[in-house]
């Protein structure tokens, strides 16, 4: 790098620069593995954030990282139903996800035993979408409860 | 999200990005610098608002980016470091009519760049008119004509 003494009444800080330059060629990188990250889905939306689990009757996928008041939807799928469709979502899901809109929707809702119940009118294969926005961050833990199966959920909600 | 958390986070955000990205992209000299800022107002504007759409929010948001501000200041006046490595400090980039080629190219600085601020301010036709070119604080250039032959005609 080139060092002068100018006559300037300015102090030509060089070393504060070359070092400034590098902090800043380490910036870039951090910046272009941000950019890898939130295009694989590290902060929701993408390959790495989508979640499913299997159960005995059906399967859920919902996202497991989303972002604070983002919308996001979990959806499951019923492959054999016998009768209604009966799906129980614990209150304490509920205080920190809000529940827009639902397709089809519910024949009946009901609040009972901690749970908010929705019953559907079932047909041989369903899918039932729930759209839903996160009230809250960080970790939550849930049990949907889908015709007597529990399906575990995790999310982690990015502010 | 309380808004003084939002909006700290938010104003560190972008220092740190701004600082990242280098002096050149503040002086908006280029369409694509133009858009780039439009774009980023934009964004920032719904990240601090979020559904918030109240006046105490608002009245909130701005206290908070102030205080920054003065917060900052007073750091920077008590810490000159602080201040020279959240600001940056001038760095010259032309020395006696000559470019100092890597220190320009380091902080994107062309030849026609400081040219034009050469024309702009002072009306000056060559390189060898200019004593000195600095690339100020806030990245713009300012320029210190060669005594004698700016006097040329």
């Amino acid at each position: 790098m080139e060092r002068i003494k100018p006559s300037l009444q300015l102090k030509d800080d060089i070393d504060l620069h070359i070092s400034g330059w590098i902090v800043q060629r380490i910036g870039w990188v951090l910046l272009l593995l941000l950019l890898i990250a939130a295009s694989l889905g590290v902060f929701g939306t993408g390959w790495l954030s989508a979640g499913h689990v299997a159960g005995k009757n059906g399967t859920v996928s919902f996202e497991r990282i989303a972002r604070f008041e983002t919308p996001m939807k979990l959806v499951v799928q019923i492959e054999k139903a016998d009768g209604d469709i009966e799906i129980r979502i614990p209150r304490s899901y509920l205080d920190c996800m809000e529940i827009d809109k639902i397709v089809p929707e519910p024949a009946t809702q009901k609040a009972a035993g901690g749970s908010a119940i929705y019953t559907f009118d079932a047909e041989a294969e369903s899918t039932i979408t729930f759209y839903l926005m996160p009230e809250s961050t960080g970790s939550i833990h849930t049990e949907l409860t889908i015709d007597n199966t529990n399906f575990p959920i995790a999310h982690f909600i990015f502010p | 999200m309380n808004p003084v958390v939002r909006g700290v986070a938010v104003y560190l955000f972008l220092l740190v990005v701004f600082r990242i990205m280098g002096k050149r992209s503040l002086s908006e000299s280029t369409t694509f610098d133009f858009v780039l800022l439009l774009i980023i107002s934009e964004v920032t504007q719904q990240a601090l608002v979020g559904q918030d759409y109240s006046l105490t929010g608002a009245f909130i948001l701005i206290t908070t980016l102030i205080s920054l501000d003065l917060i900052f200041s007073l750091i920077k006046e008590k810490f000159h470091l602080f201040g020279k490595i959240a600001e940056g400090v001038p760095l010259i980039v032309v020395d006696q009519g000559k470019p100092l080629t890597k220190r320009m190219r380091k902080c994107k600085v062309s030849e026609e760049d400081i040219l034009e601020a050469a024309r702009f301010h002072f009306g000056l036709e060559k390189m060898e008119q200019i004593r000195y070119a600095i690339l100020e604080k806030d990245g713009s250039i300012s320029i210190v004509p060669e005594k004698e032959k700016a006097s040329i005609k």
